[in-house]
């Protein structure tokens, strides 16, 4: 009888991979590109510390943090209390593009680490295609 | 014998794992031991569904499928 099955699971994509791959200068990266692609001027203050990965304040006015969390979350915050006037809408602007272009990120790292790990598995002439909504399809033979 | 499998993975996370031919009771445990796989590997996952089994042997579920949905074989249908 001709049939398939199908196994759904929900992957952690901001947890143990942004761990292993998302370095906060990676990261850097990200904020930067992000900068030049929504043409927002920011001015960026790094920090070395453990969670802490940057200030940016735009130019415009307004201030966001960026810090990657003891679990591996990346947090993207507006200034918060102690930053008065941090809460403009070009803030904002720059907090969603930035989650966006962190998301887009974890789901090509995640794809990047299934095919790894299925072709270490043993799997044979692997191909990676993707669909118009951004759902990449890995086809294998085992 | 290679048995080809797919493994869908969309921008939010979610892997759907097929296996497109053979039977149910061969590819049901294929399924479950290459997310285990994964899992075993590092890929965390917040939930992890049981296998389900579609059929393609009634032709309104080929039309169904040309569209893009999938039939349960109790009744229901929906979206991969």
């Amino acid at each position: 009888m001709p049939c398939y099955a199908v196994a759904t699971a929900q992957a952690l994509i901001d947890n143990a991979l942004f761990s292993k791959f998302l370095t906060p200068d990676l990261l850097r990266q990200l904020i930067d590109l992000v900068s030049q692609e929504t043409k927002i001027e920011i001015r960026r203050s790094d920090y070395a510390h453990k969670n802490w990965v940057s200030d940016i304040r735009l130019v415009s006015g307004g201030m966001l943090g960026v810090a990657i969390l003891d679990n591996g979350k990346i947090a993207v915050s507006l200034g918060g209390v102690n930053y008065a006037g941090s809460d403009t809408p070009k803030a904002r602007e720059f907090m969603q593009a930035l989650e966006a272009k962190i998301k887009t990120v974890g789901a090509a790292l995640l794809t990047q680490a299934v095919a790894q790990i299925v072709q270490s598995q043993g799997a044979q002439n692997l191909q990676t295609s993707y669909k118009a909504d951004g759902t990449a399809v890995l086809t294998f033979q085992a | 014998m290679l048995n080809t499998f797919r493994i869908h993975i969309s921008p939010e996370g979610q892997l759907n794992v097929f296996a497109d031919n053979g039977t149910f009771q061969e590819r049901a445990p294929q399924l479950a031991a290459l997310l285990q796989s994964l899992a075993d590997n590092g890929i965390a996952f917040e939930s992890v569904g049981a296998v389900e089994q579609h059929r393609h042997d009634d032709p309104r579920d080929r039309l169904l499928a040309a569209s893009g949905l999938h039939s349960h074989g109790d009744g229901h249908y929906h979206q991969h």
